[in-house]
């Protein structure tokens, strides 16, 4: 299998007034391609810090992240923007669309940055997204007309529609009811088995816990043991 | 960047400046506003800088002014306000006409006008003077019903003068000189003096001269100031010269004539001045005496000067006042509600003129209209309204030692829309030969003089009272030229010896006759350039090529080693010129210190903006937005605000400038019409200045966005996955 990501040792602290707090504590960790994987473990464990080192947002304070090959501790930040833009994709908890663009605007973006296709293969990209995550009816709507869900669509379309090596979503359920967060779980592992598209996200959620293939429980900034498809365990999830 | 990006930045702009239309309408409206008054301010300025220019231009000191290379000072024509003890060395232009030569030929170069500016006292001889070249006439003419006129009026005047001593002696640290005084005034109250003075009327009436008239203290007197020019070439170049009263000064001949607004203010009647002043106080600016201190204050004040009046009434005059205004006052007076404490009202019938006037002139807002129609309708006709009317003979004196002589009062004049401005207003004219005379440039016509005088001297003999009669019709001014002598009132009071006395009745009646014969001279053009004068206006066709034909024509006065230098007008205003640039600092500063304000609020708001989207900023980061996009986006939503907002900024002044322009602003006070050029300033855009809207938008634009935008760039990409949307 593909490695896609790898972190070596990776520490992060962050300054709270006179102290330091440490957020992830030597953690390392491979995925490889294809896989559907949830970030799984209590409140302040240290998910989001741990999705942003590997989201190339952010920096670990020692230890190596490397995605696709690319150390990312010595890139700059015009190299760092490129590689989240070609090689990542981002869900966010809070949708985070331009409510100044329409449904396609928004999806179309990515593209528009990358600057590699012309209108025409813009178009059929797009709109083949956007109907593959059920929102043809809603291409010239403002994120702001549609429902939570429909939203959290737009932003899967988003994210996958620069063909990156992996999607990030941290807690991309949270902000939605427990239906159709499951909907959009589903939406995700379904394009993760046709398309081979890796995901790796963090949740709270018992019932998308058993969806994954892999759960990668994490506590106190550390990862204790992966565990694969088919042995997923609430255990982790509650304890 | 690709294209598809810039439109997707320009995209994004756009929509998120009509997603937050408050913020950008908020924004807009001060850059707006900032812009807005940028261009009417500066539209006002410039316009208000032209017209203050062609106030001083047109005037007095044309577009440029060229004098003596070697002066010690700078001309400054506008400067002496305030300032007329020092006088400044300019040196001379010693030969006008070959400076004019030169001048003349550059072809911007309308008309070269020769100018020279001094000041000279006016004056009067004082009442009792007066009263005795009238006592004088009329023995001469045997006239013995005015000769007990006048003997009546001077007893008058003695009784005032022994009053006025007689109450200053106490207070005086000179008892001696006091006492002789009063001793004096009461020997011409006795009977033996006037026994005398039938018997030897002169020897009497010099002792009159000699001690009565010096107790007299002089009238307060007048100082003017005086530009020197060929006044018809002056009245063709300065455009903004008008005649008011009287007539233009005849081609080529001596004399003077006296600017309007002085001719109001300093010689014309005090109490008449006093009630042109309250009368336009209270019609024209809405004022009312019953609240105004300083119209209380300048009442008070001036009422009391009715004892001029007094001194210069006879007998008949003075009964013929108190009647007219006995008739006047008691129907008046019954509103007065103080009458003199120790006024018997049955008396009032038989109270003295002084009562009257005091009555008279107590003015409020209720009698003032009344009084102001009588005063005009029968008191004027009484008095002297002006010190001198046109047509008579002036009596000039140069300040501090040196001539004086009398010049022929032919007419006022103003400077059309600056003629209360009190600046180009100081001015009065004479003509170049009277002040070549007065301030001892030697001229041919002098020299001729000068020796015909010292022939004089030695041989003729005359009777003085004759002359003075026949030269002065009344005055008692002495000489009309008297050459290198300080001392001309001197005269009357030393001529104790005949041989003296003789020599100098001598001069007043060759004076006399070379008087009549020196108005009636008309000089050539060429004898009037033919001399010295102090500069030269330059008055050009094209003011606004002013710098360049400076220094073509500096280079003019190189080439033909002319003994000149130059200088603008604005150096030639002097203090004015000075006061404009500093009016145009202030103005300057304000319109600057507005634009820093504007910039800084524009600046705040569209930092909080810029504040508001960091998860915005951060989500585009996250995604894959580079820092160029961010600052792009940035830069293209605030030019696009800016260009807009500044945009109709510019366009609304430029609408109201192009309105003012054709309704045109009022001067609101004295002082603003000079800086409107006259009574209404109409702005334009200078085409020069067609540019400054656009300039001043995109610099407001840069301005107020690139730190906001610089500050986005450096929004981390992790705001995006942190804040709450
Ligand atoms: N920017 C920051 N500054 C200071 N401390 C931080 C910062 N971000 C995270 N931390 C701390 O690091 C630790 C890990 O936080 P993190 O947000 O990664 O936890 P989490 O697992 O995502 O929690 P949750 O499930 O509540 O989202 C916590 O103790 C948190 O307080
Ligand atoms: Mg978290």
């Amino acid at each position: 299998m593909l490695e896609i990501i790898r972190l070596e040792n990776v520490t992060k602290q962050y300054p709270l007034g006179q102290v330091w707090v440490d957020a992830l504590r030597g953690v390392n960790l491979t995925l490889y391609s294809g896989e559907f994987a949830a970030l799984v473990g209590p409140s302040g464990s240290g998910k989001s810090t741990l999705l942003n080192m590997i989201g190339c947002v952010d920096l670990p304070s020692t230890g190596k992240v490397f995605v696709d090959g690319n150390e990312v501790s010595n890139q700059s930040d015009k190299q760092l923007t490129k590689l989240r833009l070609y090689k990542l994709g981002f869900i966010f908890q809070t949708f985070n669309l331009m409510n100044v663009l329409d449904v396609y605007q928004n999806v179309e973006m990515p593209l528009l940055l990358q600057g590699k296709l012309s209108k025409k293969q813009r178009q059929y990209r797009v709109n083949s997204l956007i109907e593959r995550v059920g929102l043809s009816a809603h291409m010239k709507h403002r994120p702001n007309e549609l429902s939570g869900g429909q939203r959290q669509r737009v932003s899967i379309a988003r994210a996958l529609v620069g063909k990156p090596r992996i999607v990030l979503a941290d807690e991309p359920t949270a902000n939605l009811d427990s239906v159709t967060g499951i909907e959009i779980i589903d939406l995700m592992k379904e394009i993760n088995q046709t398309d081979q598209t890796t995901f790796l996200f963090s949740t709270h959620d018992d019932r998308v816990v058993s969806r994954v293939d892999r759960v990668i429980p994490i506590e106190d900034g550390l990862i204790r043991q992966s565990i694969e498809k088919g042995l997923a365990d609430s255990r982790f999830v509650n304890a | 960047m690709s294209f598809s990006v810039l439109q997707l930045v320009f995209e994004l702009s756009w929509r998120s400046l009509w997603s937050h239309r408050i913020k950008s309408v908020v924004v807009g409206i001060i850059i707006l506003f900032g812009v807005f008054l940028l261009v009417v301010a500066d539209a006002l300025l410039e316009s208000a800088n032209t017209a203050m220019e062609s106030s001083i231009t047109s005037s007095i000191t044309g577009h440029l002014q060229v004098y003596d290379q070697a002066a010690e000072d700078t001309l400054s024509l506008m400067g002496i306000i305030g300032n007329r003890g020092a006088k400044p060395s300019l040196g001379r232009i010693a030969n006008f006409k070959a400076v004019r030569d030169v001048l003349a030929s550059h072809p911007n170069v309308s008309a070269v006008v020769p100018m020279g500016a001094d000041s000279a006292i006016v004056y009067q001889g004082n009442a009792v003077d007066k009263t005795l070249t009238a006592l004088r006439q009329s023995i001469k003419h045997n006239q013995s019903a005015e000769k007990q006129n006048q003997i009546q009026k001077l007893l008058m005047l003695v009784d005032k003068l022994e009053e006025q001593y007689g109450l200053t002696i106490d207070i005086s640290n000179n008892q001696e000189k006091f006492s002789s005084a009063i001793e004096d005034l009461q020997t011409v109250k006795t009977e033996s003096f006037w026994r005398d003075f039938e018997k030897n009327p002169e020897s009497s009436l010099q002792f009159l001269d000699t001690h009565i008239a010096p107790l007299v203290s002089e009238t307060n007197p007048i100082f003017l100031e005086f530009l020197a020019t060929d006044i018809t070439r002056f009245k063709a170049a300065f455009y903004r010269f008008k005649l008011v009263e009287g007539e233009m000064l005849p081609e080529g001949a001596r004399g003077i004539m006296i600017n309007h607004t002085q001719y109001e203010e300093y010689l014309k009647d005090r109490i008449a001045r006093m009630f042109d002043v309250i009368h336009d106080a209270l019609h024209k600016e809405n004022r009312a005496i019953k609240t105004d201190l300083e119209l209380q204050y300048y009442i008070r004040r001036r009422s009391k000067e009715y004892q001029l009046w007094l001194l210069s009434l006879d007998a008949r005059g003075a009964e013929k006042m108190r009647r007219e205004l006995a008739i006047f006052i008691p129907s008046s007076f019954s509103s007065s509600l103080q009458p003199e404490p120790h006024s018997n009202v049955g008396e009032a019938e038989d109270n003295n003129l002084e009562f009257y006037l005091q009555q008279f002139l107590d003015l409020n807002d209720e009698n003032f209209d009344r009084h102001y129609q009588f005063f005009y309708d029968r008191i004027a006709p009484m008095i002297q309204l002006y010190q001198v009317n046109v047509g008579d003979l002036v009596p000039l004196q140069k300040l501090g030692p040196g001539s004086s002589l009398k010049a022929k009062f032919y007419g006022t004049f103003q400077f059309e829309g600056v003629e209360d401005s009190g600046f180009s207003g100081i001015y009065n004219l004479i003509d170049l030969m009277s002040f070549r005379d007065l301030y001892g440039f030697m001229t041919e016509d002098k020299k001729r003089e000068m020796v015909q005088l010292k022939k004089e001297f030695s041989t003729v003999e005359f009777d003085r009272a004759g002359v003075e009669d026949a030269l002065f019709g009344g005055d008692s001014a002495s000489s009309i030229v008297d050459f290198g002598t300080d001392d001309e009132k001197g005269s009357d009071s030393d001529s104790d010896s005949d041989n003296d006395s003789d020599s100098e009745s001598s001069v007043l009646v060759n004076t006399r006759e070379r008087m009549q014969v020196l108005i009636d001279t008309r000089y050539t053009s060429e004898q009037l350039d033919q001399g010295p004068v102090l500069s030269a206006a330059l008055v050009l066709k094209d003011p606004a090529l002013l710098k360049q034909t400076e220094e073509e024509i500096n280079q003019l006065i190189k080439e033909k080693s002319l003994p000149l230098q130059i200088i603008d007008w604005q150096t030639a205003a002097g203090f004015v010129g000075q006061m404009i640039q500093v009016m145009q600092i202030v103005l300057m500063t304000f319109i600057v210190f507005v634009f820093c304000i504007s910039m800084v609020v524009v600046n705040n708001a569209m930092l909080m903006a810029t504040m508001q989207r960091y998860p915005e900023i951060g989500t585009l980061r996250a995604i894959g937005a580079g820092r160029g996009i961010i600052l792009g986006m940035f830069f293209v939503e605030s030019l696009m605000l800016t260009l807009i907002a500044g945009g109709l900024g510019a366009l609304l002044g430029l609408v109201l400038v192009q309105y003012l322009g054709m309704v045109g602003i009022p001067a609101p006070t004295y002082e603003f019409r000079f800086l409107f050029g006259g009574e209404v300033l109409f702005p334009h855009i200078d085409e020069d200045n067609i540019y400054l809207g656009p300039l001043v938008i995109i610099a407001v634009s840069i301005v107020a966005t690139l730190y906001p935008a610089l500050l986005a760039t450096r929004v981390p990409p992790v705001v995006a996955l942190t804040t709450q949307e």
